[in-house]
């Protein structure tokens, strides 16, 4: 028989205890986010997406 | 790179839709997410797209890209994987042919955004709720609950969210999130 599992995250723990520290990071993350309009998330989101792939590019190619 | 990559994928598909090859496509994916919750970076695009009665392969070619079929008890029904080039780098797109009753969805509820110059089509946050709940992967449902924590539903979108999810058989998923927010 299939098990379920109790929690869907990777790596999260049902025994873990919360940090008010992380809630509270957490919380700004969507408190900026809220104060963007869609358009303005999207294009941070295609900034971002360049940051990371150049990031990407520069890393592999110190070998 | 994206934003140019973003405004070469849009201006192919709609030359696509002018020539019959798709009815109507609706950003997707991580994008989406992003537009609908909190901005993050991604490797991709991904377009839902409705093909009607036209040939997928037709389209992949005009795209540029090859066409992939789903095995019968696949959830989705096909993918155009294309590769955009812009300068030297590659830029992976998937447009994505979901079944009937996922595809009406998307395109009874998509908004047009206008970000640097481009309209683009995106899936209502409400419907990428019900996508992600397909998907069911551990990042997908991770997903769902930051563009509700962003979006603050009212009763109504949530009642709204409900109805949809059990029109497509997702209901057990959205009521498992739905209870823990």
């Amino acid at each position: 028989m299939k098990s379920k599992s109790t929690s869907p995250v990777p790596g999260s723990n049902a025994s873990r205890r919360p940090s008010k520290l992380g809630d509270m990071l957490a919380q700004k993350k969507i408190d900026e986010a809220r104060r963007l309009t869609p358009e303005q998330r999207l294009r941070v989101a295609l900034e971002l997406s360049d940051a990371a792939a150049a990031l990407h590019r520069a890393c592999s190619k110190k070998r | 790179m994206f934003q140019e990559a973003l405004a070469e994928i849009l201006s192919r598909l709609v030359t696509a839709q002018s020539r019959g090859l798709l009815s109507g496509y609706a950003l997707i994916g991580g994008f989406a997410v992003s537009a609908w919750g909190v901005p993050r970076a991604t490797q991709d695009f991904d377009f839902a797209i409705a093909i009607d009665q036209a040939d997928p392969q037709a389209l992949a070619t005009f795209i540029g890209g090859r066409y992939q079929a789903g095995e019968p008890d696949d959830p989705l029904r096909g993918v155009v994987i294309v590769s955009i080039e812009v300068g030297d780098e590659p830029i992976s797109l998937q447009l994505v042919c979901l079944p009937s009753p996922l595809t009406e969805l998307v395109f009874k509820h998509t908004e047009t955004l206008s970000v640097l110059e481009c309209s683009v089509p995106v899936v209502s946050w409400q419907v990428l709720i019900i996508l992600k709940l397909y998907a069911g992967g551990p990042h997908d449902l991770l997903d769902v609950r930051q563009i509700l924590k962003v979006r603050r539903p009212q009763t109504k979108d949530l009642q709204d969210i409900a109805s949809m999810a059990e029109a497509v058989g997702v209901l057990s998923e959205w009521k498992e999130v739905h209870e823990k927010l």
